[in-house]
Formats: structure tokens, sequence, C-alpha cells
């Protein structure tokens, strides 16, 4: 064998040079192939088609949106339904996985018993079979006919829950940012006093600015426009019911199922973190004279935390990536009309998969960098 | 948090009914509502099953009426529908016959007690998939052809699982050596392949599978749709097992690496007959559950065009004539249990399989 074939580095040049090579012919000859099918399968390749009107109608839109809208706008109802999902999703499975997790490990064998159940069954059927069954249920349970509540300004039927639309100030949107962002703030601001208490052992005077941050920002965007408030019922035709915020029994059933889902994988994370937590601590607490929820507060969260922060986001990502599946059951989030009824609708399937991928990939990383910030605040310093 | 200890060395069961169940006043409260709702919810299923369900009936007449509980007939109308799709009558003992050797080869394979295991290994990675897809395909050895099209139920969600099984932990290991590898490119390559699958919905890579894919041959090369699927769920699967594996690498001490290149072993020599068995080893647990979420995972197939088990179910209970109330539920409580079956049996042996491994050490 020549000489430099057994100098490693030459050789690891060389590998990589052949897999490079290999890579660029199999692009060529991919690359070749697509084209030769978009032409004669007549497919268009551009994005302009984003421009076009859609020509279709959405059940349910967080934007405005008609047959009028172009694709663009549905690419955007779509990933708003999708993020709804997501965040209403996370939210719940996370409460409800906190409260199995806590049945897991008390002292009560009735309660450990119903949450051992409630795992097994939850992690072990399929996503999807969990949300057709709630679909079916749903479908089943809510009401031919119309029932009202709070003097017929909420009506539930089985096309939906019909909420009254609350407007405040000129689009409630304002108000809401404003809420946000104010407490937000307060967050931020108020651990500038728990630092001061800390230090001086006094309460800051200036808390009271703090406090009052919230409702005064409120007040002033609400006076600047003008302390307008409005009340839309819906209103039961004969037909249908028209107005008011409809909440569709798709979305309830997507988000519901997978929040039950999601749970059961929670609810064993969350276990397996406080588990981890060496029974030591506790019994140090007890003889100190910690009651249970102190324990829970100063001890145990914080150090559970650590190990359970990592699967934890791995869960919120699976919550995101599974409400694509709303598209079994007839729910508009991205996957649906974008990489459904849009594809199906135009030719371009390549743009529009492409994009779905790109997005789904962005708002993983996105998740991925936001809990890794978190992790690395909440890690255990010292040893690398 | 309190563990669950008694005040006594000796407990008699009343003294444990009274400080597990009944300690304070919420406590009781919470045991009694817990119990008795545990009771409502078996009895209510016994009933359901049992004691007010439908035995007999040719459609959905026999299902009609009060109190009426689950709809039997209607899964015995179906059955055949839900295991197998519609593969030829005639044919289908093509298909008892795979899923006979599948069920032997499986067992040779998982219970430790039985031995020449390397022989079940490859019977069951390296021969079965290839008799398997002779005997379903057909068009070999006089077999009749049976198309893809055909096929649904039980079988396609076996078929996919299957597949996506064995062929994601060769690919994930390849991925994984890949991933760690020292070669920049081919890590580069690796980790980019790895973060964007597993970044990506299952359903996305599903279209992309069957819509995309085709376009990269030849424009005369049909694909079989099932194929298309296969591929998608394969590489998708791939992506996590390497991760997994790739766990299982870093766990492996610094020192067999070293060892190993002091003994003169070659990179494929070090990885296939000293890393690899240790963390592979390390990660069954791992790889088990990839496994089970890979089978939970087929139910998506039906997002592409392809019935498997639930995709069958939800079009046989479509059905106008064995439309009932009951209809559905007694459908998806059949087709949970079979579910419950695999999952819940899967992760079982994952468990026990983790406990004989620990006591080994």
């Amino acid at each position: 064998m020549p000489r430099f074939l057994y100098n490693q580095k030459t050789v690891q040049f060389l590998l990589q040079g052949l897999i490079l090579l290999g890579l660029a012919f199999m692009i060529w000859g991919v690359g070749s192939n697509l084209a030769e099918n978009i032409e004669a399968k007549g497919l268009q390749f551009g994005l302009s088609f984003l421009f076009e009107k859609t020509g279709f109608g959405i059940s349910q839109t967080l934007i405005s949106y008609s047959e009028e809208s172009t694709f663009a706008q549905l690419y955007l109802v779509g990933l708003l339904n999708t993020l709804l999902v997501a965040v209403v999703g996370i939210i719940l499975a996370t409460v409800l996985g906190l409260v199995i997790a806590l049945a897991r490990l008390s002292a009560n064998p009735v309660l450990r018993a119903w949450a051992h159940s409630y795992i097994e069954i939850t992690r072990n059927l399929p996503a999807l079979f969990q949300i057709l069954f709630c679909y079916v249920v749903l479908l089943n349970v809510l009401p031919k006919t119309n029932l009202t509540f709070f003097f017929d300004s909420v009506i539930l039927n089985v096309r939906g829950l019909y909420l009254p639309v609350i407007t405040v100030g000129y689009h409630s949107v304002y108000i809401i940012l404003t809420i946000i962002i104010a407490s937000l703030l307060t967050f931020w601001f108020s651990s500038y006093l728990k630092a001061y208490r800390e230090r001086t052992g006094r309460n800051a005077s200036y808390r009271y600015v703090v406090y009052a941050l919230l409702p005064v920002a409120v007040l002033c965007v609400w006076a600047f426009q003008g302390f307008t408030f409005s009340f839309a019922p819906p209103e039961a035709g004969r037909f249908n019911v028209t107005g008011g915020l409809r909440i569709i029994p798709e979305f309830i059933a997507l988000t519901l199922a997978l929040s039950i889902y999601t749970a059961g994988f929670i609810a064993e994370i969350i276990r397996a973190g406080l588990s981890s937590v060496s029974k030591g601590q506790t019994e140090a607490a007890q003889a100190l004279g910690f009651n249970q929820n102190l324990i829970y507060r100063f001890i145990l969260i914080p150090q559970a935390l650590r190990l359970i922060i990592p699967p934890l986001t791995s869960q919120y990502l699976n919550i995101t990536k599974n409400s694509s599946l709303a598209i079994a059951v007839g729910y508009p989030d991205l996957t649906a009309v974008f990489a459904g009824t849009a594809l199906n609708q135009t030719g371009h399937t390549i743009e529009i998969i492409l994009i779905t991928l790109l997005t789904y990939l962005s708002l993983s990383l996105i998740t991925s960098v936001a809990m890794n910030i978190y992790n690395e605040r909440i890690k255990l310093v010292g040893r690398t | 948090m309190v563990s669950p200890t008694l005040t006594r060395a000796h407990p008699n069961s009343f003294t444990y009914l009274k400080e597990m169940l009944f300690s304070s006043l919420w406590n009781s409260v919470l045991s009694i509502v817990g119990l008795g709702l545990a009771g409502y919810v078996i009895w209510s299923l016994i009933d359901f099953m049992v004691i007010n369900a439908v035995w007999t009936g040719k459609d959905r007449t026999a299902c009609l009426g009060k109190n009426v509980g689950a709809c039997w007939p209607f899964v015995y109308a179906k059955l055949y529908q839900l295991v197998y799709g519609f593969y030829p009558a005639e044919e289908r003992w093509r298909v008892n016959v795979v899923y006979a050797l599948s069920t032997l080869s499986f067992i040779a394979l998982l219970i430790p007690a039985i031995p020449y295991k390397k022989y079940s290994f490859a019977f069951t990675f390296a021969v079965l998939p290839v008799i398997s897809g002779m005997l379903l395909v057909g068009g070999v050895f006089g077999l009749e052809p049976v198309s893809t099209r055909f096929w649904g139920g039980l079988l396609i969600t076996l078929v996919v699982a299957m597949t996506g099984i064995t062929l994601s932990l060769p690919i994930g290991i390849l991925l994984a050596l890949a991933r760690s590898s020292s070669l920049p490119v081919l890590k580069t390559l690796a980790i980019v392949f790895i973060e964007f699958v597993r970044g990506v919905p299952l359903i996305t890579v599903l279209f992309f599978a069957v819509y995309i894919i085709p376009l990269f041959f030849d424009k005369s090369f049909d694909m079989d749709a099932l194929l298309r699927v296969l591929i998608g769920v394969a590489l998708f699967a791939s992506a996590y097992m390497a991760e997994v594996i790739r766990g299982g690498l870093q766990a492996v001490p610094e020192g067999q690496y070293e060892t190993a290149k002091a003994l003169g072993f070659g990179y494929w020599g070090t990885m296939s007959l000293i890393i690899m068995p240790q963390a592979l080893k390390n990660v069954i647990p791992g790889i088990v559950n990839t496994f089970i979420g890979l089978f939970k995972d087929t139910t998506l197939v039906v997002v592409v065009s392809i019935f498997d088990l639930l995709g069958q179910l939800s079009a046989a209970y479509s059905d106008p004539k064995w439309s009932t109330p009951t209809t559905e539920y007694t459908g998806l409580l059949f087709v949970g249990f079979i579910y419950f079956f695999f999952t819940y049996g899967m992760s079982r042996y994952s468990q026990y399989i983790e406990k004989r491994l620990n006591s080994d050490k």
C-alpha cells in the first residue's frame, strides 16, 4: 500500500473528499430527476403563489381571513392555530402532569393507584387514538339543540361553544398585550425588590410603584382608547348561531386529548425528578420543622428541576409536533390547511412541504433554545 | 416528600386502613371518592362490555334500543377487515404464516432462557423480513401477487412497525457512529440530518416521503405507496434511534477505546467487537421505548391514505349498515385493547430486561 495511505490525516481527508463527492453526485442526480419530474407533471416552481387568493374558507381563524385572502395569510392562520393548540396544550399538560405526579407520590394508596393507572393508560395508547376517542365522545355528548348559559350570552351546541365577544378599547389585543408586557416588567422589577429585601432586611419603600405598574398601565391604555367597552353575545338564529367567539369542538378535542396524553409523560418525568432528590433532604427538613408545603417549595422542587427541565423540553416539543395530528379531526392547523388543503389546491408540493418542514423546525429550535437558556440558569454550578 | 410509611412496625390491616386512607379529613374524602369512582368506572366497563352487550346480530337493528352496551356483532363483521384489510380471502393463509413465523422468532429472540440468540437475531433481522416480504407481496414461487393497496388493518400496523424497527436499528447505529465520528464532514451531515428529522412532526416526514421522494427518482419508476411510507417511517425512527444509541456510546468508558487502540484494533474492529455491544446493552430500555413510540406512531399513516388498524376502524364505523350509538365506542374499545396489549407488553418486557441487566452488575 502506498505510504501516504498510512497517514491517518491523509486518509481522513480523502474519505471526507469522497463523501462530499458522493453527496454532490447524489444531489446532481436528484436535482436532474426533480427538474424532469416537475416539468413532466406540470408543477410550477416558485413562491409567487403565496400572493394569490385562496378561494376557500377556514373554520377557525385568529386573524381576519376570508376567501379573498392570500396563501400567505392562510399560512399565518395555520401557524397561529398551531401555536394556540401548542400553548394551551403545554399549560394544561404541565398542570395536569404535576397533579398526577403528586398523586403518584402521595401516601394514599388509592391516589397512587389512580395516578398509576392514568399514566399507564395514557402512555400506552397512541395519541391519535386518544384524539379520535375524545372527538367521538365530544360529538356524542354535545347537545344538538342550543344549550344556553348566563342569560343567553353563552351558547353550547354540537358545532361549538359560542362565547360573547368582549372588546375592551378599540381592539382587545392592545389591552392583552399591555397586560402581558406589564406582567413581565413587574416580574422583572420584583427581582430587584427581592434583592433589596435580602440585602437590607427591610421592604423597599418603592415597592408600591412596582405593584401598581400593571393596573396603572392597563388603565392608561384603556383611557387612551376612551374607556370603550362592548359586549357582543352570540345570536341564535334559526339554522345556526351567528356572532360570538366560536370555539370549535375539534379544537377542544385536539387540545384536551394532547394534554391528557402528554400529561402522562410529564407526570413520569416530574416523579422521576422528585424521587431523585435524596431522602435525607426531606428527613432533615422535617427534623428542622418544615411542613410539606415548604419542603416542596424550597428543597424538593429546586433540586428536582435540574433533572426535570431537559426531558420536559422534549415533551413540550412533542406537543407542538403532535398538534399536526389536527389533520385527522379536521382542525385547521398549519399542516392541515397548508400542507393539506393548499397543497391540493395549488400544484406547489415541494415549496409547501419545505415551508411546513422549516416552520416546525424553527418552532422546535426556538423552544429548545429558550429551555436551554433556562436550563443554564438552574444547572448545578461548579462541576464541568 | 412523605414516603408511604406507617407508625407501627408491624401494622395489621385496620391500622393500615386508618393511617393510609383515613389519616385526615381531606385524606378520607379523597380515599372514599377515589374508591367510589374506581368502582363506578370498573362497573360501567363490565356493564358496557358484558352485561348489556349485544352478542349476535346481522346489522344495526340488533344494537339499537335503550341501555344497549357494546355492539359485538359489529366487531365480528369487521374483524377480517381490521386484521387483514382487504387482503384476498384465499390468500389470507400467507398473512397467517407470516404472523406465526414472526411470533415464533420474536419469542425465540426475547425470552432470555432460549439459547442460540445469535441465530434468532440473524433470523429476525435478516431472514424474516425477506420471507415475510415474499409471502405478503407474492409474485414469486407461484404465489399470487397481492398489491399493497389491498393490505390494511393490523397487517399494515405490524408491517410498518416491524419494518421501522428492523431498519431503524442498523441505520440508527450507523448514524450514531457518524454523529460521534472525528471526520467533520460526516459529523456535520449526521447532525444536520438528525436534528432536522427530530425537529419536525412525523406527519410532515410522511408527506415528504409520499410526495417528494418519488420525485427524486426517474419518472418511469412508480413507487409503491406503502414503500414510500416505510421509507419515511424508517428515516424518522433512525434519527431517534441514533440519539438513543449515542447516549449509550457516551456511557462507554474512554478506557475501552484506548485499550482497543493499544491492542491494535482498527475503527470497525473496536466498534463492532468492543464498544457497540456495551453501548447497546446500556440502552436496551431506551431502544425498547423507541420501539414502543414507533408502534404508536404507525397510527399516523392514515393521513397519507394507508389504512392501518385505527384507519380501518374509522372507515368501519362510518359504515351506515352498522350505525348505532354504541358502534364507535365498541370499535374504539376493541382496538384500544389491541394497542394496549402490544405497547404494555413491550414496556413490561423492557422493565423486565432492565431489572435483569441491573441485577447482573
